[in-house]
């Protein structure tokens, strides 16, 4: 498994399936690390996070029918099952797991978000299809790009408040999920989840400050 | 502009106005700690709190609308195709759905059918997203216990649940083939008096789980049907009480919100003001069902604006079911209903009907619908008995007992007696005016 670790590049599938235990088992070993204390691995989680969630993301599309779209939350948990369910994944991995696939979740939909609007004015087909079958900006989803900005504003009030809304939103934790990754009580992220939700709504839906 | 200009989008509209982070924070302080003070006191408090730094009070004013609008935003995950997951021809649980029959803010309800035995029908009515936290869960299984034990001829029986392959709870309910009290009568153009016979049932039927410390918290005629052979079904009981301790569960604050889940034209003073709810909100909940009933519309319209609704629930005396009659009805559908065409769908005229809404019935309703909760009947029983009485003949409690007013129903009452008995006085006075002759 850790012979795995030559640098398999991560790379998004853009064909096949069922070839994902290379990926996964690196990251898993980061995973591994991290959780022994090296942080440095953090560095590295990111990028292979990314092109796994996307990767998962372009299975899923492929996968399901066309009348049955999937979810960003259903790609996360897939993801966690996958790497994070494993014997010898400490408690803290999987803590640091969970925070982590919400920030880089953020990031596919959003790039997702990016690609389609971009695309729209030419090119990009197989991209947009993803972004299609994620059913982006469709049936009363926030403008995701938007969102994003925002919540880059966001975190000038507040980061904890960003962070609790890439765990709910984005991961699609529950509250008690949330505040036990957060450290803090369920009433805080309530309090914390209905304070984010106020600012973003006025920046996306408001008259502006 | 727009997205070429990548991720850090520097030439992009700064979010929230520009502003600093310490002004972003000072507006968050104000507006956090304005959350926690009762809707009523908040704008003094935040204007308070501002200390007359009028640019700062709009924007505290402009978050806390912000929070009072954005209750679903974020709360569906993003890539989900609608409300719903399920589809028609899914299984859930040992049910597969067949159709759609409504849906509200909170779920969705559909006709299914055992997969073991299709022949027999229920409602399933499953939550939306974002309501299905573990605690919600818990107590969502608890309170099902409490309604699964409900049994009443006029209740539609609570058939089981549980939660589905996503998580979220489902309840699995009796199916009711059936109209909406009101349409019910209207088609079959009942008279008052049948009216009322069938309001007594669907009184006892609160008043049974009233009995049981259940309170339905959400009476209105789409939840009480009445089936082709006449037999009222109250639906959904318990449904509003568990919808809003998952709303409390899930953070939203029940004094307003809690008013949004419910059909604000239904709303009790209390409810709208965010107080507590008790049995005598169902009493009032039932006092709109007859004035509906009785008029053809409900005793506060508002002027199209759930602010101006609210105001004149929780003010605004009722006019009068017998004066009501007397002129035309906007109903919420923008049609207009005519005294006539009121008094023909209640098979009499409208002279008729004012008469015989006038006395008892304008003191019943209004009773039902005083203001503050401790004033109306205290339970749906009384309210109920006081409708019997009036059928019956005999004084209702609703009305000041005065000695010509209890008179008068006596009177009504052994018309037949009286009669023989004037005649007998009558009879008696002559012969004694012919004896002094």
């Amino acid at each position: 498994m850790i012979s795995n670790m030559d640098g398999t590049e991560i790379t998004e599938a853009t064909g096949g399936t069922g070839s994902f235990e290379r990926g996964d088992d690196e990251i898993t070993e980061l995973l591994r690390r991290h959780g022994a204390g090296h942080s440095e691995t953090a560095d590295e989680l990111f990028p292979a996070l990314y092109g796994e969630l996307r990767r998962i993301a372009a299975a899923c599309a492929r996968r399901e029918r066309a009348d049955h779209t999937l979810q960003a939350t259903a790609i996360v948990h897939e993801a966690y099952v996958r790497l994070v369910e494993q014997p010898g994944i400490a408690w803290q991995s999987r803590q640091h797991f969970l925070g982590l696939a919400a920030r880089v979740m953020r990031r596919v939909l959003v790039d997702y978000a990016r690609e389609r609007g971009r695309a729209k004015r030419g090119g990009g087909a197989d991209r947009v299809e993803l972004a299609e079958a994620l059913s982006l900006g469709s049936g009363g989803d926030p403008d995701l790009v938007a969102l994003d900005d925002a919540l880059r504003g966001l975190g000038a009030v507040d980061e904890r408040l960003v962070r609790v809304v890439e765990l709910r939103f984005f991961a699609g934790l529950t509250l008690e999920e949330t505040a036990r990754h957060l450290g803090v009580s369920p009433m805080t992220v309530t309090r914390d989840w209905r304070r984010a939700k106020a600012w973003l709504y006025e920046e996306l839906h408001g008259d502006g400050l | 502009m727009g997205y070429e200009t990548g991720m850090e989008g520097g030439d992009l509209r700064r979010p929230f106005g520009g502003m600093e982070g310490g002004d972003l924070r000072r507006i968050d302080g104000i507006f956090q700690r304005a959350l926690e003070v009762s809707t009523a006191e908040r704008a003094a408090f935040v204007a308070a709190e501002c200390g007359g730094d009028e640019a700062l009070r709009r924007r505290v004013g402009r978050l806390l609308l912000a929070d009072a609008e954005a209750q679903s935003f974020l709360e569906r995950p993003p890539g989900g195709r609608g409300v719903d997951q399920e589809k028609i021809g899914d299984t859930i649980g040992r049910y597969r759905l067949l159709r759609q029959l409504g849906s509200g803010g909170m779920s969705t309800v559909y006709l299914a059918a055992r997969v073991d035995a299709p022949e027999r029908r229920a409602a399933l009515k499953i939550l939306h997203r974002g309501l299905d936290d573990d605690e919600v869960l818990r107590r969502f299984r608890q309170e099902r216990l409490v309604l699964a034990r409900f049994r009443h001829r006029h209740i539609a029986r609570l058939a089981g649940g549980g939660t589905a392959a996503d998580g979220r709870p489902y309840l699995v309910m009796e199916y009711v083939d059936g109209v909406p009290v009101d349409a019910y009568c209207d088609r079959h153009r009942l008279a008052v008096g049948t009216r009322l016979e069938l309001f007594r049932k669907i009184c006892a039927a609160v008043a049974y789980a009233h009995r049981h410390q259940l309170v339905h918290r959400d009476l209105k005629p789409d939840n009480v049907l009445v089936t082709a052979d006449g037999t009222p079904k109250l639906l959904d009981f318990g449904i509003a009480k568990l919808l809003d301790k998952a709303m409390i569960d899930a953070g939203v604050e029940t004094t307003r919100e809690g008013v949004r889940l419910m059909t604000p034209g239904y709303a009790s003073p209390e409810q709208v003001l965010g107080l507590r709810v008790s049995p005598a909100t169902d009493v009032y909940a039932l006092g709109v069902v007859l004035y509906l009933l009785l008029t053809g519309r409900r005793p506060h319209r508002g002027d199209g604006s759930r602010h101006g609704l609210g105001v004149e629930i929780c003010y605004r005396k009722p006019e009068p079911p017998s004066v009501a009659v007397t002129h035309r009805a906007d109903l919420p559908d923008g049609s207009e209903l005519a005294p006539r065409a009121l008094a023909r769908a209640r098979s009499t005229t409208p002279w008729r009907l004012r008469r015989r809404l006038a006395g008892d019935l304008d003191a019943i309703v209004g009773r039902a619908l005083r203001k503050p909760p401790e004033e109306r009947y205290p339970s749906a029983s009384e309210l109920g008995i006081d409708v019997a009485r009036h059928l019956m003949g005999h004084p209702v409690r609703a009305r000041r007992p005065t000695l010509l007013y209890r008179a008068a129903k006596l009177v009504r009452r052994h018309r037949g007696a009286f009669a023989v008995l004037i005649v007998l006085g009558l009879v008696l006075l002559g012969w004694g005016v012919a004896a002094l002759w």
